[in-house]
């Protein structure tokens, strides 16, 4: 679901493009964060070291706001160690349910190698 | 401290009461195997002692065969799955030893991490980790863990090495006290400081610094499609590949180089920078979930086949991993 212009502060991106292009090529971390209404945030995109700034921010805007949270990654091709645990340090602070929607293996299977079901009891995956 | 100096407190006289004991178990054949493996197993039951077996097939089934119904008290650990990466036992041994130092008086294990048909590499980072035993559990809670070494299987140079990394061998059934040799040997010899050998070419080369992240982790994920490697572990590798880098941006100086390349069945990635790890058991220590670092070495092990440190203040640290990479061929 891509975010709708119309939808006013809530659905502009909070976070874009990070990186600089290297020699010409289009490999940049690009990592979009957006709320589409209520508690339902979207990643897509890439989330690195170089990312982690603007996942932060937007993870302290998550728990300013409070209540649960609804995360889609189903659009998030990478995401590394620091992003994950940012996440469950928020999910955490939260303590609300928290739902990740569309998670892929590789980020299901770190989720758990890291231990952060432990860090974060109230995360639930889902297709 | 750096991981070439670990030096050693005490070792080689008798095994002192209320501490860890970690003792090389020589046979010779799979019946002295049962026999000696058995009689220690059977000892610590009928002393009410935990016990965790951590060794290969077809000797696990050989063991609990031997042992009959008493098995069912027995916890059984698959060596080749743990051990596939041996930087991956101390871990389980950490947990194990965890569980009973709150609640049993002793516990006792049997971990059998080399066997013929190990790689180079792998027979090195056996004999690491169990020189790393001793740093990991020396200061520890008091338990007993025996190494099984085949002398009919394993070239002398391997067993010669165990010397160095146990304070004793025992020749015989573990209870015998006549069976047990002090090691004179158990020195931590400068075994880790041997120099790694150069690959004969490489299929990807590139220094990198933070806004270089995306483009490592293409270059790393088509590499190792181009490999064979298993398509999920691709991923794998990515994300090993990218916290390596993270550790070079973060702890490294900032920059690092980063190569790829193909030894037999394996691909492998090597990362170096200018920074320097003091910790001998890093990327062993299962790190905390709520932390920021510790998480990065911890993953590749976990997720690779094998993971090679060197670290020293003069050349800096490099980190090689190793994943399967199928020939196409076989």
């Amino acid at each position: 679901m891509q975010p709708s212009k119309s939808q006013g502060a809530c659905a502009r991106p909070v976070g874009t493009e990070v990186s600089e292009d290297c020699d010409g090529a289009s490999v940049v971390s690009r990592l979009r964060i957006w709320n589409s209404g209520g508690n339902l945030w979207h990643l897509s995109g890439q989330a690195d070291l170089s990312t982690e700034p603007v996942l932060r921010a937007a993870m302290r805007s998550v728990s300013a706001a409070g209540g649960g949270l609804v995360l889609d990654c189903g659009e998030l091709s990478f995401i590394d160690v620091a992003s994950l645990r940012a996440i469950a340090r928020t999910a955490c602070g939260l303590g609300t349910p928290v739902t990740v929607n569309g998670a892929n293996e590789t980020l299901r299977r770190a989720w758990s190698l890291l231990d952060l079901h432990a860090a974060a009891p109230n995360v639930e995956f889902s297709t | 401290m750096t991981i070439d100096q670990l030096s050693r407190t005490h070792g080689g006289e008798a095994p002192q009461p209320g501490r860890f004991r970690h003792e090389a178990l020589l046979y010779a054949g799979a019946e002295q195997f049962v026999e000696r493996t058995a009689a220690f197993v059977r000892d610590a039951l009928a002393a009410d002692e935990p016990v965790m077996v951590a060794v290969i097939e077809p000797r696990a089934g050989m063991l609990r065969d031997a042992l009959g119904a008493d098995t069912r008290r027995v916890q059984f650990v698959d060596m080749e799955t743990v051990g596939r990466n041996p930087a991956r036992i101390i871990p389980v041994w950490q947990e194990w030893a965890a569980r009973h130092a709150r609640t049993a008086r002793a516990f006792r294990g049997v971990g059998e991490p080399i066997w013929r048909g190990r790689s180079e590499a792998e027979l090195a980072e056996c004999h690491l980790h169990e020189a790393l035993l001793n740093t990991a559990f020396d200061d520890g809670p008091p338990w007993w863990l025996v190494c099984p070494y085949d002398v009919s299987s394993l070239g002398p140079d391997v067993v010669a090495t165990a010397r160095h990394t146990h304070p004793a061998m025992i020749d015989g059934r573990p209870t015998s006290a006549e069976a047990r040799q002090p090691n004179a040997q158990f020195t931590q010899a400068a075994m880790y400081t041997t120099p790694w050998s150069e690959p004969t070419g490489t299929l990807y080369q590139t220094g990198f610094g933070m806004n270089d992240l995306p483009r490592i982790r293409q270059a790393v994920a088509a590499c190792a499609a181009h490999e064979h490697v298993a398509p999920d572990r691709v991923d794998d590798l990515v994300l090993v590949a990218n916290e390596l880098a993270c550790n070079s941006i973060k702890h490294g100086g900032g920059t690092g180089t980063l190569r790829l390349w193909r030894e037999r069945g394996e691909l492998i990635c090597e990362v170096r920078d200018r920074g320097l790890i003091t910790d001998p058991l890093a990327g062993r220590r299962k790190p905390d979930p709520r932390s920021d670092g510790g998480a990065g070495l911890w993953i590749a092990n976990l997720l690779c086949d094998l993971v090679r440190i060197r670290s020293t203040a003069q050349d800096g640290t490099t980190v090689r991993v190793h994943i399967e990479a199928r020939t196409g061929r076989i």
